[in-house]
């Protein structure tokens, strides 16, 4: 039986209709439309659907929507600033860290959480943050530089 | 011929379609919805090395909303 249910994404609220049985990625698709949160394994083992539970990365395709209610999310489509990208996402679109861009969403969202808290991780500690993270196409250099230099950019801004 | 400096060759350049695609715009096939779009689910046989003596879709195709049901 469908059931009403809160999230907040992005900042905005979304009331919306679901089944117990559904989970957050396919709430955000579906239900919301806000498809930047790509749909992969479904498995839990490529990272595409990654999302900010809070301040967390999880795989969006693992966990219950009805999990989810009332809680913050963050996607890729809240991250820009305004008509601004962050620079995560500027480092990522000049470093060339995004070939096909599918994974692209899920690492940006996952690196983001990584320089929340971690202003100036090491090149090893940028590789286990993403290690969850599959990537087919670009190869795993550019996205590492990418976030490195992103982590300068943002050090730079709070000083 | 005098040296002028390369502006493009060497240089780093950002895709056209690069902005898209770390902000999450892009569309890929799975992220389209269009107007009576249908959707497809594959039944795939449980068993790796088998053969199929019959199939029996009568109540797959009796189910509302069903177009078509495709067996081979």
């Amino acid at each position: 039986m469908k059931q009403p249910i809160s999230l907040i994404v992005n900042g905005e609220r979304h009331d919306t209709l679901c089944t117990p049985n559904l989970t957050l990625l396919e709430v955000l698709r579906e239900n919301l439309q806000l498809t930047g949160t790509k749909h992969g394994c479904e498995l839990g083992e490529c990272g595409a659907c990654a999302v900010l539970l809070g301040e967390e990365p999880v795989l969006s395709c693992l966990v219950l929507a009805m999990e989810c209610d009332g809680l913050p999310i963050t996607t890729i489509e809240g991250m820009k600033r305004g008509a601004e990208l962050h620079p995560l996402q500027a480092a990522f679109a000049d470093h060339g860290a995004a070939q096909c861009g599918y994974c692209t969403p899920g690492i940006l969202v996952t690196a983001k959480a990584l320089l929340d808290r971690n202003p100036a991780p090491t090149r090893t500690e940028v590789r286990e943050a993403l290690s969850g993270n599959l990537c087919r196409c670009t190869g795993y250099l550019q996205i590492f530089e990418a976030v490195e230099a992103a982590a300068g950019v943002l050090r730079e801004e709070k000083r | 011929m005098s040296q002028r400096p390369l502006h493009i060759i060497g240089k780093a350049r950002r895709r056209v379609d690069g902005r898209a695609k770390v902000s999450g715009e892009t569309r890929f096939a799975d992220d389209l919805i269009l107007p009576r779009m249908l959707f497809c689910r594959l039944l795939r046989s449980p068993l790796p090395h088998a053969r199929i003596v019959s199939i029996d879709a009568s109540r797959a195709k009796a189910l509302p909303g069903v177009h078509l049901v495709l067996t081979g």
